[in-house]
């Protein structure tokens, strides 16, 4: 365990909605791991507890909810035990986030350049210069043209798809070494989901920053990741490499979900023979 | 440009309607200049004649016309109570109001502000709860009513200032700002409640945004959170409120004018109105619907450079 490859250790992870009498645990239980530049997905229905575990990483989760149980270790610190200001040096900083819909994630009063600048005024010393030139870098590292007339945009002026590129860029100035990336390509069309999931490989393979990918989206999943950990209700069900969960699959549920995605295999079979 | 030719076009036929219609008020109720002006000895003949000369007897069109003709150059009329210029007789109630409205309306802004932040920032806690029920109390309470509580606790009980020894401005300008403060907080405090309660619902309507989540997820603290993220977004409909604050306080003035013994329009108005004085009432009634008109202009325009979704659609 210490031989420094460990990005990220989730062990016994519990979290609570504290709003009904007694508690609803909604996570019960869930430990798993991620090794440094790994791209691990986490598949599971809406309810399953998939974003909750995802939020309670970096301590977002709403006030009706917390971590009622289980340790979160993050290059072998216990994060559990940071205060909110050390937390607020993680957050942005050595862990970024994105999340599913990039309508409504960007504040619409503030220019796409500062929210993206934003990061880095938090985490760094640089100059305003500085800043900026890199905040335009990694805005064009998100495949975001004209990046230099972009920055002075508000988001309202762009589509779904630039927006979410800018969540990138914004999470990506600071050279994170870990991306939690909630649904990322759910509210956005195919081509553009496509486009941004290619996105993220390329920044996996040129930073090595490991991504914490969570989707509902099976076959997004098998396009982006080597490891794939399916929840249901609140639990793992089912943990390992995303080919063998595909082909292979344990149990019950995954065999049902599978079941729900069109297989373009079995479509072409049909078409063929029907 | 299209927009301020619109804007301009609005104010221009607002003040139209305004002014026939406070003019036609003066001729359905009872009572006319001619007759106040020479009081209740005088006979039938004597007011018939003045009312002549004053040219009552005309038809109301146009009377209103030759109002409206004066106007337009500028002229405001002679008052009929006074025998003098309605400007002269304005120019010397402007500052009084001017300088309660605007004392007001920062007694508004300094409290509501920092007490909707506040109480948003500790929702459902002991706090937010004991403000919001002093809210609901200063909100329910009309502010004529908190002038004579007010002159009563501080002027007659406390002594901070003598109820009814109005400084003038050309005697002292301190001494005329600190006997406008009591006014001022009794037409701010109502006012003043609404505004912390419209903030309060606001920014916690804002807090449950999703850009606040990444503002978070950023390494935001919740002060940053709050003052770069969540404010001014928050601020939008608060404004719009502010605009219909200040139309509030110019009509509020009026009445607590009367119940501090200021010497302002507020006064000017309810004399020229007893008296049937019609161009001075006119004259202040087009001024201050000129002004709120004004004021809601300054809205729109401030609207435009916090939210840059409406500067577009201008």
């Amino acid at each position: 365990m210490q031989n420094g490859r460990k990005l990220l250790e989730v062990k016994d992870l519990n979290i609570e909605f504290y709003d009904t009498t007694p508690p609803e645990r909604v996570v019960k239980g869930v430990s798993f791991s991620m090794e440094k530049g790994e791209i691990l997905g986490i598949v599971g229905e809406s309810g399953s507890g998939k974003t909750q575990t995802a939020l309670s990483i970096l301590r977002l989760l709403k006030s009706n909810s917390g971590i009622s149980g289980g340790q979160i270790l993050f290059k072998d610190r216990d994060l559990g035990l940071y205060s909110e200001q050390e937390l607020e040096q993680v957050r942005g900083g050595e862990i970024a986030m994105i999340f599913q819909e990039p309508m409504t994630s960007l504040n619409p009063v503030l220019t796409v350049g500062s929210q993206i600048e934003e990061g880095l005024s938090l985490h760094t010393k640089l100059s305003a210069e500085e800043r900026k030139r890199r905040a335009i870098l990694a805005m064009e590292e998100a495949g975001l043209q004209r990046a230099e007339e972009l920055y002075q945009k508000y988001p309202h002026q762009l589509s779904g798809g630039m927006r979410q590129r800018v969540m990138i860029a914004a999470a990506l100035v600071t050279e994170p070494d870990l991306l939690i990336a909630d649904e990322p390509t759910t509210a956005l069309d195919v081509t553009i989901q496509a486009q941004i999931l290619e996105l993220l490989k390329e920044i996996n393979r040129k930073h090595g920053t490991g991504i914490l990918f969570i989707s509902h989206d099976l076959a997004v999943i098998r396009r982006l990741c080597r490891r794939v950990l399916v929840m249901n209700e609140g639990r793992v069900e089912e943990a390992g490499e995303v080919e063998m969960v595909f082909e292979h699959p344990e149990k019950e549920y995954t065999r049902k979900l599978l079941a729900a995605i069109p297989n373009r295999r079995e479509s072409l079979r049909r078409r063929r023979h029907g | 440009m299209k927009y301020m030719m619109k804007k301009t076009g609005t104010l221009i036929i607002t003040l139209l309607i305004v002014s026939f219609l406070s003019f036609l008020a003066f001729n359905v109720i009872p009572g006319d200049a001619a007759r106040s002006k020479l009081g209740t000895e005088a006979t039938q003949e004597q007011v018939e004649a003045l009312q002549t000369e004053m040219g009552l007897n005309e038809p109301i069109l146009v009377q209103y016309g030759r109002w409206l003709r004066d106007f337009v150059t500028g002229d405001l009329g002679e008052s009929f109570s006074y025998s003098m210029p309605v400007w002269e007789l304005l120019r010397d109630k402007i500052p009084i109001t001017a300088a309660l409205t605007a004392i007001s309306f920062f007694l508004i802004l300094l409290l509501s502000v920092p007490l909707g932040i506040f109480t948003a920032q500790r929702e459902g806690k002991w706090p937010d709860r004991a403000l919001m029920v002093l809210d609901q109390i200063a909100m329910s309470v009309p502010g004529f009513f908190w002038g004579i509580l007010i002159t009563l606790l501080f002027g007659l009980i406390l002594k901070w200032f003598t109820p009814g020894a109005y400084v003038p401005i050309t005697e002292s300008f301190g001494g005329f700002l600190s006997y406008l403060i009591a006014p001022g907080a009794a037409i701010a405090l109502p006012r003043c409640a609404m505004g912390v309660k419209i903030l309060r619902s606001s920014v916690l309507a804002q807090m449950e945004k999703d850009y606040v989540r990444t503002a978070y997820a950023r390494g935001n603290g919740r002060r940053r959170v709050m003052y770069r993220h969540v404010l001014k977004n928050a601020l939008l409909p608060v404004l719009t409120f502010w605009g219909m604050t200040i139309a509030d306080i110019v009509a509020n003035s009026i009445i607590i004018e009367q119940v501090f013994t200021i010497p302002g329009m507020g006064s000017l108005l309810i004399t020229s109105i007893s008296n049937r004085d019609y161009p001075v009432a006119l004259g202040i009634i087009v001024l201050i619907a000129f002004f709120v008109i004004a004021v809601n202009f300054l809205v729109d325009i401030l609207y435009g450079r916090i939210d840059p979704r409406i500067r577009v659609e201008q």
